[in-house]
């Protein structure tokens, strides 16, 4: 299948290269003029780019886990979208790293990470697993590709641990801060792997969508069933984020601290209940249980994603706000923020353009393909 | 020779709120306007006429379990033979995961070269030079700046890393106390060997002392000595 580059293609794509130029120049301008061009202050260290790695780097991590699960537990429904899933997960994961590299103070001495480790800090590990694990999924995506299935088998086992121990050693980061009640405990590590997967399905779902409706008339029917399949899998996971976030209210009631303030009914209040439960995990949820469509399940998908990032937002600055002793403070983006993370996001977009085009995303794998030679029918024509 | 193991103690019924211990430190660290290695909390409770107002000078606790020596992943934080908690410049990568994790809000981020006051054309009257002729006068890219800082740690830092409290390490290298204590007009503050059982430290330790979020485990090392409350 090959995108068809014409009229709005090619306006798209202007648009997209328009949009990388400008996080170009905002990651040019932050080299040059350093993070007074950040939001971030003495007082709230990490700023939207920290927010937009985190996002990024869990939708990564979650793609690859759907595409290696597939394969390693046998989801025979969504193994087809197993190649597309890993090329996806890198075209958001080296986007995000370039993202993240932009919140270091000194760029040039991230060697430090390989010649002076703190085998303690949970950013060492989150630093060296992420590696490794970009180095892995590379190695996946070329057996896919060059049809190794014997590479292709191992990798996808230890993408899966990869893409799970790097995502929940993410969380620990924030997990470990025992100061800080919107980021501490175990809990928060479990969720950054449950909403990794969430973000994961939900990126899939559009990114398959939208390249089987720009190629074809009619989405092929193999592509509508995954695209059911995975809004069901998002919708019981969706269900479950709905209890963490339950609890984490509940257990933050009993301790009344200012960051329960803060989400409950102060200046996040919106933020959270409106935009990272209502818009995220509730009406997504509802819309998937009264109709089952494709359609359906991907405007779902666009809300959960916004959900996911609003969620990613308060924990990650809510987090922040309230001082060691009980001050509220507050935090501004900045545009040089926006114009890194939106560059990201369009760099994403035509990676995987490019991907599409030239790598054949929609190649069998080895399962799918054994099973249409068992059941000898002809391989799929999407 | 065994280790030191440091320890400061601020008498906070001797200490009269002042801030020179902050504006001090300011003088013999080279920290840049907005960057406080040395600085206070201000309480304010009450309604008139029932109000109370506490003072409490506050830097680094140079916690024996620190936190920010845990979140660093380079290990530019890092505890040092005589138990201070120390930030390595040439090291540090300014990824703020110290600052994030410090629950005492005592880090400062670089967010650009310090000290541009020297680069601007302005006077502050019209009988002086401006800060950048003095500069170009003098040859020197910061005129005035306490080098002895350079002593074991950058004098002046630089954009892109953090920086916090040494405890004048430079000082105690050479058997002398601190700036800011030095220079407390109550002589509420000192520093001393907690490994010594003849410093001076353990008689003011036996007075009534608290530390800072101490339910937190970090295990501070600034410790208040008489408190009013």
């Amino acid at each position: 299948m090959a995108m068809k580059w014409q009229g709005k293609s090619l306006v798209g794509l202007a648009i997209l290269l328009i949009i990388i130029a400008a996080g170009l120049f905002g990651m040019g301008n932050t080299l040059i003029q350093g993070q007074v061009l950040f939001g971030s202050t003495e007082l709230i260290p990490w700023n939207l780019l920290i927010v937009a790695y985190v996002f990024l780097a869990l939708m990564a991590s979650g793609m690859c886990m759907i595409a290696s699960a597939s394969h390693v537990l046998g989801f025979k429904q969504f193994d087809f979208l197993g190649k597309r899933a890993i090329f996806l997960a890198l075209a958001v994961l080296i986007p995000g790293l370039l993202v993240l590299s932009m919140d270091l103070g000194r760029l040039d001495r991230a060697l430090n990470f390989i010649t002076s480790p703190n085998l303690q800090a949970p950013m060492w590990w989150m630093g060296a697993t992420y590696g490794v694990y970009v180095v892995l999924l590379l190695v996946e995506f070329i057996a896919m590709h060059t049809k190794n299935e014997k590479i292709m088998h191992y990798a996808s086992y230890f993408t899966l641990a990869g893409a799970v121990a790097a995502t929940s050693i993410l969380g620990g980061i924030f997990a470990i801060v025992v100061q800080r009640p919107l980021w501490y405990g175990g809990a928060t590590s479990v969720f950054f792997v449950l909403s990794a997967v969430i973000t994961g399905i939900a990126c899939l779902t559009i990114f398959t969508y939208f390249t089987f409706k720009f190629s074809s008339e009619k989405l092929p029917l193999k592509v509508d069933n995954a695209i059911k399949g995975l809004s069901k899998l998002m919708a019981i996971l969706l269900a479950v984020a709905l209890g963490f976030n339950a609890w984490r209210l509940i257990t933050m009631f009993y301790t009344a601290t200012p960051d329960f303030a803060l989400i409950f009914n102060g200046e996040y209040a919106v933020l959270y209940w409106g935009g990272a439960l209502a818009l995220g995990l509730i009406i997504p949820l509802l819309m998937i249980m009264f109709k089952r469509s494709s359609g359906m399940a991907v405007v779902a998908s666009i809300l959960v994603l916004s959900g996911m990032f609003f969620d990613k937002y308060v924990t990650v600055i809510g987090g922040q706000l309230v001082q060691p002793y009980g001050e509220v403070t507050s935090y501004s983006s900045t545009i040089t923020e926006w114009l890194i993370f939106v560059g990201a996001i369009a760099g994403t977009i035509v990676i995987y353009s490019v991907g599409v085009k030239l790598l054949k995303l929609d190649e069998s794998t080895h399962m799918e393909a054994e099973q249409d030679k068992k059941k000898k029918l002809r391989p799929s024509a999407v | 020779m065994t280790n030191k193991n440091y320890a400061m103690t601020i008498d906070l019924q001797s200490c009269i709120g002042c801030s020179s211990c902050a504006v001090v430190c300011k003088n013999e660290n080279n920290t840049d306007t907005g960057m406080n290695w040395m600085h206070f909390i201000k309480n304010e409770s009450g309604t008139f006429p029932n109000v109370s107002y506490e003072y409490i000078p506050a830097l680094c606790n140079h916690c024996d379990n620190a936190p920010c020596v845990k979140a660093c992943p380079v290990t530019a934080m890092y505890k040092d033979e005589n138990g201070l908690t120390l930030h390595d410049a040439d090291k540090c990568i300014g990824c703020k995961a110290c600052m994030a994790s410090c629950p005492y809000g005592v880090i400062s981020y670089n967010k650009k070269d310090p000290h541009d006051y020297w680069s601007q054309q302005e006077s502050w009257s019209e009988l002086s030079a401006t800060p950048a002729e003095v500069q170009e006068k003098s040859g020197a890219k910061l005129p005035y700046y306490n080098p002895e800082r350079d002593y074991n740690y950058e004098a002046i830092r630089y954009r892109g890393i953090v920086e916090k409290c040494q405890l004048c390490d430079h000082r105690l290298a050479r058997d002398e106390q601190p700036y800011c204590v030095t220079r407390c007009p109550s002589e509420a503050m000192y520093v001393g060997d907690l490994n010594d059982p003849d410093d001076k430290i353990h008689q003011i330790l036996s007075d009534d002392h608290k530390t800072l979020k101490d339910e937190l485990g970090t295990k501070p090392k600034v410790f208040y000595v008489r408190n009013f409350k």
